[in-house]
């Protein structure tokens, strides 16, 4: 029984490796029949992506693992709208950005305090930086910027959105998405450089 | 093309969205501007370093569990709506969606000094009680689901009319009344002849009706 299953797994390893594409629209269709198996699989497959997603745009590790759980909780829920027009990890990434943007202006409304303005200077210095830490110091530097210049900054530099999506998604103008960004990009370069 | 005019166009430099004529121009001042070229570089410098971003960050902790409990009781909700729950008696299936108001969600104002407010009112036993009689169960949880799913749509197509503060306090709520619904037919499935059970389950449908109908009849707040 045990070796069936290790056999089974392997089986699937191989597969997924052979033919990646079509293994994921396996997994989704056994998904979206309600194999929460399957959607788990899917899970594997793209937490790390989804996390670091939620992770860049709320600058807080605990609330990004909330805010992962509750993306994949949504996609689950969505799961029978998904057509396939889209790739599976694009539709689960729209989810996720949702998710925390949707979070995002609740806590503004529930705070009443802005956190958007007069911070120009507010980002402490990063360091120095060297290989391996150069990266960690783009991350805290990103972590630390104003909460809606981070937004726009993780969704147009690091995951590829326009400023046209941007702006829809997050109900702002695009002009404020570009503003929003050369800001973020300033504020940066600064901190990275200091 | 001056200093100014090439500082100004830098993030569509970037993003490499100006226009070809303009690239040659804003090209001709970098190579008689050092302070620009300068600018420029630094620029390109933190394009690389975010290009060279890990795409996948592996969380401190494994997530699925907490996923897949969440999806659990959603199953645990559904399998209930649609089997087990049938077998008990309650009135009238509309009175699940017409029972008087028990919880409502509002804001006052919009200023900043002001938070939502939020008001939930118990519905009285009387009422709760009169709506477990003859009916099944699965009858109101047909209605209930059908009311809910009229007013969820129409909650989605005023979403843009009300304040961020009305939707939190509403979502918040429908959080919250879905946790409760899956924490009763949870315990429903340990206890399926409890009646007091049933009749909670039956008030939080309503809880959630009221709320959602409270939410889709707010006047316009944008």
């Amino acid at each position: 029984m045990e070796a069936s299953a290790t056999l089974d797994q392997a089986a699937s390893a191989i597969t997924m490796i052979a033919d990646p594409q079509s293994s994921s629209e396996r997994l989704i269709a056994r998904a979206m029949r309600g194999e929460v198996s399957a959607f788990e699989e899917l899970y594997q497959l793209t937490c790390g992506r989804i996390y670091a997603l939620c992770l860049r745009m709320c600058g807080d590790a605990h609330l990004a693992e909330e805010l992962t759980q509750e993306s994949y909780l949504r996609a689950w829920q969505k799961l029978t709208t998904f057509r396939g027009d889209s790739l599976f990890a694009t539709w689960l990434h729209r989810i996720a950005v949702n998710v925390v943007l949707g979070h995002h202006r609740s806590r503004l409304r529930r705070d009443e305090r802005s956190t958007e303005y007069g911070e120009l200077e507010a980002i402490p210095a990063a360091g120095p930086s060297r290989d391996a830490g150069a990266a960690v110091d783009l991350e805290r530097a990103i972590a630390r910027l104003p909460e809606r210049a981070r937004i726009v900054f993780v969704l147009h530099d690091v995951e590829g959105f326009r400023h046209r999506e941007i702006a829809s998604m997050a109900g702002m103008a695009e002009g404020t998405s570009k503003a929003q960004l050369s800001r973020a990009r300033q504020l940066l370069r600064k901190a990275l450089t200091t | 093309m001056n200093c100014s005019d090439v500082l100004t166009r830098l993030d569509d430099l970037m993003d490499g969205t100006v226009a070809r004529g303009e690239r040659a121009a804003i090209d001709g001042h970098l190579e008689i501007c050092a302070d620009c070229r300068s600018e420029v570089e630094a620029h390109a410098a933190l394009r690389r370093r975010v290009d060279e971003l890990a795409r996948s960050v592996e969380p401190s902790r494994d997530l699925w569990p907490g996923i897949a409990h969440r999806i659990d009781r959603q199953k645990v909700v559904q399998g209930r709506f649609g089997l087990r729950v049938r077998r008990y008696a309650l009135t009238a299936a509309a009175a699940a969606v017409v029972a008087a108001a028990v919880l409502v969600a509002y804001t006052v104002g919009r200023q900043h000094s002001e938070k939502p407010v939020l008001v939930i009112r118990e519905a009285t036993p009387a009422v709760v009680a009169a709506s477990f009689e003859d009916t099944s169960l699965g009858l109101v949880e047909a209605e209930f689901q059908h009311a809910r799913s009229e007013l969820i749509t129409i909650l989605e197509q005023r979403r843009h009319e009300l304040s961020p503060e009305t939707l939190w306090v509403v979502d918040s709520n429908l959080r919250l009344i879905d946790d409760a619904i899956a924490e009763i037919t949870i315990a429903l499935g340990q206890d399926p002849d409890n009646t007091q059970l049933s009749h909670r389950l039956a008030a939080v449908y309503r809880q959630q009706i009221e709320l959602l109908r409270t939410a889709t009849g707010l006047p316009s707040e944008i």
